[in-house]
């Protein structure tokens, strides 16, 4: 009687927890529909093979427990010896189910198989603790079957071992049996510590060898016959490298768009991916709505460095260095540029709440001659440098 | 011959032992306090003295020096007497060491709150503390010979080897890396600039994980583990090589750190190269370790302190096998600066010097209280979840590391980097972040297990502070010289002096060949003109930038890739940094790269920052700074500054220090009027404007776009 309510507390138990980890995918989904992707978690193969994995483990505790409590109780023993390994089970589950609170964040994510690599790795150790939670209760078992006199204990000598230990030795250290250890016995003796003096590990000396003459070889290639190229010229074959691919790129690019021919874009869904853009970069300096902060306001008329499509391309692709606004042609692509370019000048006039004062000449757009002056001047300004800007104050 | 009888001193390394316990909760929780930080990062409360990067070296020190290193002493003082068939030369040497070596601990655990800190990692401590650790370690030394010298034993047993040359070698390495010169009590400027800094620090960091994280650990394994499993050490041929190798080699090994930096070419392929070669050696040790057990493996399954150092050996094999693969240049370039690093050095720390500690422990405290161990059951429980811990901890940062490597390199395939702001980078790795802490407090959890044990152990029993044995004294008059037949090393296990010069000589040969040419031969610092001091501002400024501890994660060293110079700027070279007493190159990034972020954003930018990364920066984990817009420069210690580059070498005109602070008042003019411009309303005074006057300097000299004139009136700053 006593047996069946242990089991039926003990199942309990494990039903919670298999209850925990079959709502773990749940928990993700919900976290994954926030962000905008067209494969929910839960039918990523590499996470239902991991989670099954992990439950049909489960299981295969929950089965080996159960087994083992029958065999303890048949011996009338306390031996809980898988709690130590259940718990950290229980520790992993909950840290996992908060950790996508903190994980919440705009950018994409870096995936395995289309996965968060983070699942991956708390998967892989859920998994790599249940496999050794299994060895611990196998070992529990076999000792438990052998107390009750239900097996024989392994008898040292007849058992075959999973790996020849003994030929092992012999091929890995070259060293004396340890049945005719006296023959390589010295004298010395501390603190009742004697010492052998077995032959060193063929493997480790010529493994010694092979490192010293590595080193030469090493030095010689980098330093005399110079076959392979130090971090400098390396750095030098790494920007040709570059710039072929560049080049190769252009040619198939049909649309390059540079300040020379851009061209306002008005389609909603340009501008949207504009406003994307804007929120991530720009946001920071010339706020949310554009009202201005660190960086001037984009939403009056007036412009530092020249209004209209062209030059507010020109001013987000080689900034302004000397008022702090960054060159962003390293970090945005040109269509991307001209998309922020168009969705910042949507905004003239929207007239948002604590606009930063005007700044610079009101912008007019003049004929195409005049334009041309303006931009001249612009890249003046742009050469000028933070240092000048410190001189002037 | 007349057999003596005399007492073994059970207290010193009794007390230490204690010590190591103590600290090692204590640096432990400060660690997973910093690695929570990570995670949560407002969760150093507003306080300058809980921000990581004042609290990470607290737990780097803490760890090494207070956990390791009372480690270290308990088992020295309880090996070297029984070793020696000896007491410790002087209790009262013992007790100085002990009380000394407590009290710089204590010392540490205010200042480095305090920013009181020389940046140079694992040798942050301050002049003062610097010269109370000179004379502590001379007392340990001093100590340690004298036992030796009077030991009822011939030879010396290989444990002692690797303590002697551990002591030489440790004092050689914090007397030349700490030579300093003092600004005032608290702040001193490192003798050594910028590249040859980073040599002389970076030869000395390499080497105190090998002779203070390592030789002695392995010297405690050669009396543990025979101990302990009741067997003869496996080779003594192999014990005379591997010591030897080890330390001749170890010691060349720092430029590792260094590898595609301003340091000269082959300066980092010498680094390369022992490094590689450094595998047999430290696998000797492992070898020698494991096979020590051969015919004891039944052993291993029941004994528990068994288990510990069957784990701690083979982390130090893993890891020893990792440090040589990482010092790969190709493979170094993925590592360096990322989380990869903070695992590797992880399984050592918790699995070579936690795991031996702890076993070490778990066998001394029964002897030192005459009683069984309390609870073999808990000590299981403490060695199974210890080594999930190490797993935990290491195996999300390996994967973070590659993350992030691979998000920083990623171009699109028209050539613009994958994630262009550094951040996406880092909020990629917040989970991986958080499952380090767990598995941090995995191991922690053990320890607190342990603690409850030891306690329990000691109360069941009663301490035997003097522990009698007898010996015969050692015939006095000459020493033997080789008998026939004799190993040749026997004489030197004879003459320990012998040793100890040897010793010396083989760890002065690496860093002699390395250093005596970076600092003489020009060629290895090329001379870039632009490069000019700093103004007393940004002096200030640097400062500051070094009391808060900022190189802790922000690098200034852009390394020449491609994926490095697109996100930074142009790579860094060695001519630029020949003002930097003490260079700031650091060792990860948690933050971008800061040697181009002068010019790069304006005043008000950083401003802000200071105040509040997240409004610049959405999602950043950097702790705000807002008591650097409340707290005024102190610029009582301009002109003392000034006066300490002026002997360092910084070309500061004949006089300057008193001229120094009119330069600095103007700059803080021209930054205090710019930042109005831009709607931002301060007073000139404020560490602030230091420290934004020292960030907008860095690396925009090679530009040659910016002139500074020390010899007018003020030191104008011209376009």
């Amino acid at each position: 009687m006593k047996n069946l309510s242990n089991y039926t507390t003990m199942s309990k138990a494990k039903f919670r927890i298999a209850a925990a980890l079959t709502a773990l995918p749940a928990l993700l989904s919900a976290q994954q529909t926030e962000a905008p992707g067209p494969n929910p978690v839960y039918t990523n193969p590499v996470f239902l093979v991991m989670v099954i994995t992990a439950i049909v483990l489960l299981f295969v505790i929950y089965s080996l427990t159960a087994t083992m409590k029958n065999l303890s109780a048949r011996k009338k023993e306390e031996s809980e010896k898988s709690s130590s390994g259940m718990s950290a089970v229980l520790v992993l589950l909950a840290a996992g189910s908060s950790l996508p609170a903190s994980a919440e964040n705009l950018m994409p994510p870096v995936t395995i198989g289309g996965l968060d690599s983070w699942i991956v790795v708390l998967l892989g150790l859920v998994i790599l603790v249940e496999f050794l939670v299994i060895l611990v209760i196998i070992q529990s078992v076999k000792n438990l079957l052998i107390g009750l006199g239900l097996q024989q204990e392994p008898d040292p000598d007849s058992v075959k071992p999973w790996i020849n230990w003994k030929w092992l030795d012999r091929q890995l250290t070259d060293a004396i049996p340890l049945d005719r250890e006296a023959e390589v016995m010295t004298d010395h003796e501390y603190d009742g510590i004697r010492e052998l003096d077995n032959n060193l590990p063929p493997w480790w000396v010529y493994g010694f060898y092979f490192t010293i003459i590595f080193g030469f070889f090493y030095l010689l290639n980098y330093h005399v016959f110079r076959t392979s190229p130090l971090p400098a010229q390396e750095y030098q074959e790494q920007l040709a490298e570059a710039e072929l691919m560049k080049k190769e790129q252009l040619q198939k690019a049909a649309a390059n768009v540079d300040e020379t021919n851009v061209t306002m874009l008005t389609d909603a869904a340009m501008l949207a991916s504009g406003k994307e853009i804007y929120t991530g970069n720009c946001a920071a300096c010339h706020g949310q709505a554009g009202e201005g902060g660190v960086g001037p306001n984009l939403t009056d008329k007036f412009w530092l460095h020249g209004g209209g499509i062209s030059n507010v391309f020109k001013t987000i692709k080689y900034g302004v260095p000397a008022k702090g606004m960054i060159a962003w042609q390293s970090q945005l692509k040109p269509e991307a540029i001209q998309k922020v370019a168009s969705y910042v000048l949507s905004l003239q006039g929207s007239n948002p709440a604590n606009p930063k004062e005007p700044q610079g000449p009101e912008w007019v757009e003049e004929t195409s001659g005049e334009a041309a002056a303006q931009t001249d001047s612009l890249s003046a300004v742009a050469n000028d440098t933070l240092s000048s800007a410190m001189a002037q104050h | 011959m007349e057999v003596e009888r005399f007492e073994y001193d059970n207290r010193t390394p009794r007390d230490f032992a204690i010590a190591s316990i103590v600290f090692g909760l204590i640096g432990m929780l400060v660690g997973l306090y910093a690695a929570l930080e990570l995670v949560f990062p407002n969760l150093n409360l507003g306080l300058p003295y809980t921000t990581f990067g004042r609290i990470r070296p607290l737990h780097t020190n803490a760890v090494i020096f207070a956990f390791v290193g009372n480690g270290i002493f308990a088992g020295v003082y309880y090996s070297l007497q029984r070793l020696c068939k000896a007491r410790m030369f002087s209790d009262k040497l013992s007790r100085i060491h002990f009380w000394g070596w407590q009290l710089i601990i204590l010392a540490a655990a205010i200042t480095l709150p305090l920013g009181i800190t020389t940046s140079k990692e694992y040798a942050e401590l301050e002049w003062p503390i610097d010269i109370a650790i000179t004379v502590i370690w001379v007392i340990f030394g001093w100590n340690m010979f004298g036992t030796i010298l009077k030991r009822r034993v011939q030879h010396l047993y290989v444990a002692i080897w690797f303590y002697i040359a551990t002591f030489v070698t440790v004092a050689v390495l914090h007397l030349v890396n700490s030579f300093e010169l003092p600004v005032n009590f608290l702040k001193s400027y490192s003798w050594y600039a910028g590249v040859q800094d980073a040599l002389v620090q970076w030869w000395y960091g390499h080497n105190a994980v090998a002779f203070f994280l390592t030789t002695p650990y392995l010297g405690l394994m050669y009396y543990f583990v025979p101990k302990a499993a009741n067997r003869p050490v496996y080779s003594y041929r192999l014990s005379i090589i591997h010591f030897w190798a080890l330390i001749f080699i170890y010691i060349w090994a720092g430029p590792h750190h260094l590898l595609y930096t301003a340091l000269p070419d082959w300066a980092q392929s010498l680094g390369t190269v022992f490094s590689f070669m450094l595998i047999a050696p430290s696998w000797g040790g492992m070898i020698n370790g494991l096979l020590t057990l051969r015919g004891a493996w039944d052993k291993v399954r029941e004994d528990v302190v068994l288990k510990f150092m069957v784990v701690a050996i083979t982390a130090y094999g893993m890891s020893t096998f990792e440090g040589p693969m990482l010092s790969l240049k190709n493979v170094n370039a993925i590592a360096h600066f990322t989380d990869w690093i903070i695992a590797h050095v992880h399984v050592g720390a918790l699995g070579w010097n936690g795991m031996l500690t702890f076993g070490m422990l778990y066998w001394l405290f029964p002897r030192f209280y005459g009683v069984k161990l309390y609870s073999g059951k808990l000590a299981n429980f403490h060695f199974w979840i210890a080594t999930l811990g190490i797993m935990f901890y290491a195996i999300p940062l390996y994967w973070a590391g590659l993350t992030q490597f691979e998000m920083w390199r990623d171009f699109t395939s028209d050539g613009f980097l994958q994630y262009p702001n550094f951040l996406e980078t880092v909020t990629q790795l917040i989970p991986m972040y958080a499952l380090r802490s767990l598995g941090g407090s995995l191991y922690l959890i053990g320890f607190f297990v342990m603690i409850y044990n030891l306690w329990k152990t000691a109360a069941a029993g009663k301490f035997v502070a003097e522990e009698s044995a007898e010996a015969a004294p050692l015939p006095a008059g000459h020493t033997p010289g080789r008998a026939a037949g004799e190993h040749w090393h026997r004489v030197i296990e004879r003459r320990p002096t012998q040793m100890l010069i040897f010793s010396l000589i083989m760890i002065l040969i690496g860093g002699i060949v390395e250093m005596v040419p970076t600092f003489l031969i020009k060629s290895n610092v090329p001379t870039i003109t632009n490069v000019q001091p700093y103004t007393p501002l940004e002096l200030q400024g640097r400062d500051i930038y070094v009391r808060e501890g900022c190189y802790t994660c922000h690098s200034q060293m852009i390394r020449p890739f491609r994926f490095e110079t697109e996100r930074y700027g142009e790579y860094s070279k060695a001519g630029e940094f020949i003002y930097d007493h003490p260079f700031q190159w650091g060792s990860k990034r948690t933050g971008p790269d800061l040697h181009r972020v002068g010019g790069k954003y304006p005043d008000s930018w950083h401003y802000n920052h200071m105040d509040e990364p997240t409004s610049m920066s959405p999602g950043s984990i950097m702790p705000p700074y807002p008591w650097l817009l409340d707290d005024e420069l102190d610029t009582s210690t301009t002109a003392a500054k000034i006066r300490a580059m002026q002997t360092l070498g910084v070309p500061y005109p004949e006089g300057y220090d008193a001229r120094a602070n009119r330069d600095l008042v103007a700059q803080e003019l021209s930054i205090q009027a710019n930042l109005k411009s831009s709607g931002v309303e301060t007073p000139a005074n404020k560490e602030i404007i230091a420290v934004i006057a020292y960030l907008q300097r860095l690396g925009i000299d090679i530009k040659g776009e910016h002139k500074v004139s020390f010899d007018g009136e003020t030191a104008q700053v011209q376009p």
